[in-house]
């Protein structure tokens, strides 16, 4: 419960103020996304298998988000920002992909 | 805080399992595909359990309602400013499409306005000149050599045309038809005694300009789109022999065969060239008394 109202509240925070983001942050808000959704998903099903810790999510996201943003940046610097970019998504969704699938392994049963 | 932190760093795969896959190069995708779960939760689980206390924190803390705001805040933003400058841009552009169509409609009504009302100054002219046929056959001369009077009588016709290439060829570079080529072919024919000359129905003047704009090819102002068509009377075999073998020629040459640039010439008997547009008074004086006794 509580964290679908930090959530809600996060998403209507952002629908209000509608930062400005600084064009240099602009190429690291994507993978950044990826990156937190990551996070969420292995939350979730810390969550549903009864382990879920508070901590070890936050610092995931953080950390998910923090290291992306330095791949990315990394690359950028050396000229292949594109092409590490995509790997950081393939590698970020196909965890989202087997997490989602144990999710739903735990909702369903199938 | 600092121990899940330190398990974390420390976790390495669990040992004693051979690896059941031959396939070595394999390890990187199995990994991924089945440990996507953090470790890190199964690690400080197996802790707090050691210490009595349930395996699951729940989500009742302020530091996950913390960082689910950071991440509902951090989504909303990602999804607004990646999605938001397209619109915009999208937005502009029909706008400025739209304002393009306007202003396209404006330049046909003028244009019909301005041929309407100089029908009527000739009509005008032609009153007030009535009976007076020196005066008259002089402005005939003088409006025919400015331009102001469509014109038909024995030419010829040059087409230009960029090569044809490929659609998926993005930006067109210099194998195309410039403004350049055009000048000099037009000014290759006025200085072969070409009378009276049009591209693609617009006939040039003396004070004519062809110019490049960004992309395109801009004859007085008005934007063209090609094949260009050079229509001039004149001499048709002068015209003809500086087209083949003269220095005009040479240079049309030298575009086809340089950059593939479709050139053909046509000899008619009877060419029309359509009146100028864009004729204005720019320059008049008072007659002095002299001429006004000669008028009456």
């Amino acid at each position: 419960m509580i964290p679908l109202l930090g959530l809600l509240a996060g998403v209507m925070l952002g629908l209000l103020v509608q930062p400005d983001v600084p064009a240099w942050l602009a190429p690291y808000l994507p993978i950044a996304v990826i990156a937190a959704l990551d996070a969420v998903f292995g939350g979730v099903r810390a969550a549903l298998e009864g382990i879920f810790n508070d901590r070890v999510f936050t610092i995931s996201f953080l950390s998910n988000v923090l290291v992306a943003a330095l791949i990315v940046f990394l690359g950028n610097q050396l000229g292949v920002g594109s092409q590490l970019t995509t790997g950081v998504v393939v590698v970020l969704g196909l965890r989202i992909f087997s997490n989602v699938a144990a999710i739903r392994r735990h909702l369903l049963g199938a | 805080m600092s121990r899940p932190l330190d398990r974390v760093l420390r976790w390495r795969p669990p040992r004693g399992r051979p690896d059941p896959d031959p396939a070595a190069s394999m390890a990187l995708l199995r990994e991924v595909l089945n440990r996507p779960l953090d470790p890190g939760y199964r690690s400080a689980a197996e802790q707090r359990s050691a210490h009595g206390l349930p395996a699951s924190t729940g989500s009742r803390s302020v530091l996950l309602l913390v960082s689910s705001l950071v991440l509902g805040l951090l989504v909303t933003v990602g999804a607004q400013s990646l999605r938001g400058p397209d619109t915009a841009e999208a937005q502009a552009r029909s706008d400025l499409a739209d304002r393009v169509g306007e202003q396209r409609e404006l330049l046909t009504e003028r244009s019909a306005r301005v041929e309407e009302l100089q029908a009527e100054v000739a009509v005008m002219q032609e009153q007030a000149l009535d009976g007076q046929s020196a005066l008259a056959e002089e402005l005939d001369r003088h409006r025919r050599l400015a331009g102001g009077t469509p014109m038909t009588g024995p030419g010829l016709a040059v087409v230009l045309d960029d090569p044809p290439r490929p659609a998926d060829v993005g930006v067109p570079g210099e194998d195309r038809v410039l403004a350049r080529d055009l000048q000099v072919l037009v000014n290759g024919l006025w200085a072969h005694g070409a009378e009276a000359i049009a591209i693609n129905e617009h006939r040039l003047t003396s004070t004519s300009s062809i110019r490049f704009a960004g992309e395109a090819i801009v004859v007085d102002f008005q934007g063209l789109t090609r094949p260009y068509t050079v229509t001039a009377i004149g001499p048709v075999d002068e015209l003809a022999a500086e087209l083949d073998s003269g220095s005009t020629g040479a240079y049309l040459t030298e575009l086809q065969e340089e950059y593939d640039i479709i050139v053909e010439t046509m000899r008619d008997d009877e060419v029309t060239v359509p009146a100028a547009t864009r004729l204005s008074v720019r320059e008049a004086s008072v007659a002095d008394d002299a001429a006004k006794e000669e008028r009456r």
